[in-house]
């Protein structure tokens, strides 16, 4: 679903990220940590297609973000860090303009939107601006959005801060719904527990390099993955990427 | 002071200069302080001329009457109305619509220091605003041999002294629309209506003002008689700038107290002010069909949202449109009497259907350049940049989307000043060569204005206006347009001989046509990838 080859962002004199390479299958729920300024954000924009790459190819269901952009943006939602919407737009109209731009039908966007806000709690507020939303409304509005086209790969920046545990178990639900009908998540969390109980792969990125991957087994063993993320942080030495952990 | 009134108003005088001076992307450069006082030093001349003619009308004839005390009263009302008018809406958001006010508010400081240190700012604002005013008044005076050491001294003083009074005038009315704007609707639409019916009062002004001196100068002592009831303050600072130390001790007592006042007054509501929120309506979405729109229309929607959303956008950036429809009117309706008026300067050109042609579509032009709503569009995509850019639209969709809305909101404006003054000064037929000329020069300023907003957006601005004020692709547009006309005015002189104005007008459309697909062209290939992007 999401090939990543080795990809590699320069910025001036920094490698922000350097020969990274990751494929994530249909079906998987891949989760990405690493400290901050690793390079998970621009791994996600670049995989997005909102970010220039030096070197390395990114493939979306087969299509390729640098050839063939708007077919591979078909296939995926993105969702960032910080959900800054069009504040001098209402709910109902930021939804009806992302489902404008996939061209879904008029049944069908009304169907999904009242599904989608009505299991965020947000349905009420869709008459009022964007402006008056709080962090969590937006960030919740921001996934009902990117749901509306039922992308096959949906990546996300973080996308638990600022929610609610509601809206944080909805979500996780809807997560595990994608991976079921054959898409494929990728996010990034500094929120370990979360990692460690809703995905099915984890890759740990430190200094723009990947240094492991695989499934929650493979990464962890018989430890936790705060104790695995620790101790990797705090080993100079394993910056390389263990061969043959990277499918 | 204590070390952290000091570091506060550092903050604030810091903050006053960065709005000057923006960080170059790709440079990282800021603007140097020799550039920040350069563009201080262009603002103060060209107010500066403005109010330099006003004192030469009204200075010899004030001596002569011995009402020097006035001639100066006069213009420290002019510098007071100028400096409160220019500054009211800055003092506004600086005093309690400030981003850091929460964090300064949450840290182990008064309120009546975080005030302190914002008026400070903003009396920085009331000095720059009182100095084109003040300055040419007093060099008039001196020009003229009346000066005498203690009026040029107490002059100088009252650089001082003057914006302590217009800042605390300004301070009254922020603090009136800190109470008034959290209760009205619509802000955006209201904010439009005051400030162009504030526009058009002021060029009214303006334009009758040294109609209004003339008889100010004929009626000076039944003048003087109302200044000094009705504006004592102003009354004593005449008589004190004049030389009468007395009078001039006074008003500064009373500028500094009246500064105290209000301070003492503002420092009691202050965090009231600054921490209450709108009192918020909710209106409950009541569900129902959600009809689709074709991508295209709905991108074009998306762009008039965000133009009539914004109060500062409109005005800032199409200021041209209003110019452009009430001066067509203007023209329809005084038609006759502009043309009589014109006819007695310049017979051979105004009598001249052609040439009429020409000028209308040169005049057209110039007020089309001073609109640039894509030079601002770019930028104002600001942090939401993300979402169009994420989403499956091809760039050249979301430019033109820009270029549409810049296009119809210039370009209905411009074809009906066009065709009212072409109408007025009586062209026949040939008044058709021009519309092509005017629908090509809109939609290069178009096209020229979105390619220099990718080529230096400003996308992390924290206030609006910054993005869209801050900006050299709206300084090269206004200059340039106008530039362009200039010089294809002189270029016409040079080959009227050779060449009818028909045949001028359809060469430049030429141009215009080819420059505008040049740009095309860069747009659609370096400019969609530049879009993409952007961040």
């Amino acid at each position: 679903m999401l090939k990543i080859e080795h990809l590699t962002k320069i910025y001036g004199e920094k490698k922000a990220v350097d020969d990274l390479s990751l494929h994530i299958l249909p079906g998987e729920i891949y989760g990405f940590i690493g400290h901050n300024g690793a390079g998970k954000t621009t791994t996600l924009k670049a995989a997005c297609g909102i970010l220039q790459f030096d070197k390395g190819e990114i493939f979306i269901n087969g299509l390729s973000i640098k050839q063939s952009p708007i077919e591979a943006k078909r296939e995926l939602a993105y969702l960032p860090d910080n959900p800054d919407l069009y504040e001098y737009m209402t709910g109902i109209q930021f939804l009806k303009f992302v489902a404008d731009i996939y061209g879904i039908g008029s049944e069908e966007r009304t169907e999904k939107i009242e599904k989608y806000t009505k299991s965020f709690g947000i349905n009420d507020d869709l008459a009022m601006p964007i402006s008056s939303y709080s962090h969590g409304m937006k960030q919740k509005l921001a996934i009902s959005a990117a749901w509306m086209h039922d992308p096959n790969l949906i990546m996300m920046d973080e996308p638990f801060v600022g929610l609610d545990p509601v809206a944080s178990h909805t979500l996780k639900q809807m997560m595990r719904q994608v991976c079921d009908r054959g898409g494929a998540i990728f996010f990034s969390t500094h929120v370990l527990d979360v990692a460690e109980k809703l995905c099915d792969k984890i890759a740990v990125i430190k200094n723009g390099k990947l240094i492991r991957s695989g499934t929650m087994d493979e990464v962890t063993g018989d430890s936790s993955l705060e104790t695995v993320f620790l101790e990797l942080e705090e080993n100079k030495g394993s910056q390389e990427t263990k061969e043959g952990d990277v499918k | 002071m204590s070390a952290a009134a000091k570091a506060l108003i550092k903050k604030q005088l810091l903050q006053t200069l960065n709005s000057f001076s923006r960080k170059n992307r790709k440079t990282g450069k800021k603007l140097s302080i020799a550039g920040v006082i350069g563009i201080y030093l262009l603002i103060i001349v060209s107010f500066g001329s403005m109010f330099f003619t006003y004192s030469m009308i009204v200075c010899e004839g004030l001596h002569n009457a011995g009402l020097d005390w006035m001639y100066f009263a006069l213009f420290g009302i002019f510098g007071g109305l100028f400096s409160v008018v220019g500054s009211a809406f800055m003092t506004y958001s600086a005093l309690y619509n400030a981003k850091d006010n929460e964090l300064l508010l949450s840290m182990p400081l008064s309120p009546s220091l975080i005030l302190f240190s914002r008026m400070i700012g903003c009396y920085f604002m009331a000095f720059t605003f009182c100095m084109p005013v003040l300055l040419p008044s007093l060099i008039v005076y001196i020009a003229h041999g009346y000066a005498t050491a203690p009026v040029i001294i107490f002059s100088l003083l009252n650089l001082f002294f003057l914006p302590l009074i217009s800042l605390a005038i300004s301070c009254v009315l922020g603090w009136l629309i800190a109470l008034i704007a959290p209760r009205v609707k619509n802000k955006s639409i209201v904010t439009l209506v005051v400030s162009l019916a504030f526009i058009a009062g002021y060029y009214a002004f303006v334009i009758r003002l040294p109609h209004m001196l003339e008889d100010f100068v004929v009626n000076a002592e039944g003048f003087s008689k109302k200044i000094k009831y009705l504006a004592i303050p102003f009354y004593l600072m005449g008589k004190g700038l004049a030389g009468d130390t007395p009078s001039f001790l006074l008003y500064s007592l009373i500028a500094v107290l009246l500064f105290g006042i209000v301070y003492y007054v503002l420092s009691r509501s202050f965090i009231k002010l600054t921490t209450s929120s709108a009192p918020s309506v909710k209106v409950e979405y009541s569900g129902g069909q959600v009809k689709s729109e074709s991508l295209k229309s709905s991108l074009l929607k998306r762009e008039f949202m965000k133009f009539k959303s914004s109060a500062t956008y409109m005005l800032n950036t199409a200021m041209g449109s209003f110019f452009m429809l009430v001066g067509g009117v203007a023209i329809l309706i005084k038609g006759s009497d502009i043309k009589e008026y014109f006819i007695n300067i310049a017979e051979d050109i105004f009598s001249d259907s052609s040439l009429i042609v020409l000028m209308s579509v040169g005049i057209t032009w110039i007020i089309v350049s001073y609109n640039f709503i894509t030079a601002a569009s770019v930028s104002l995509e600001g942090k939401s940049i993300w979402i169009i850019q994420s989403l499956p639209v091809k760039p050249s969709d979301a430019l033109n989307a820009k270029l549409i809305l810049h296009i119809v909101i210039t370009g209905i404006p411009a074809l009906i000043l066009y065709v009212c003054s072409a109408i007025a000064f009586s062209a026949d037929i040939r008044l058709l060569l021009g519309i092509p000329a005017v629908i090509l020069w809109v939609i290069f300023n178009a096209v020229l204005g979105l390619i220099l907003n990718l080529k230096n957006p400003n996308l992390d601005y924290i206030d609006e206006t910054a993005a869209i004020k801050n900006n050299w692709s709206v300084l090269i547009l206004m200059f340039g347009g106008t530039a362009v006309v200039v010089g294809l005015g002189l270029l016409y002189v040079l080959v009227s001989k050779f060449l009818s104005a028909e045949l001028y007008i359809i060469a430049v459309s030429v141009l215009v046509l080819a420059a505008v697909l040049t740009l095309f062209k860069w747009l659609y290939t370096r400019g969609a990838v530049i879009f993409s992007y952007l961040n």
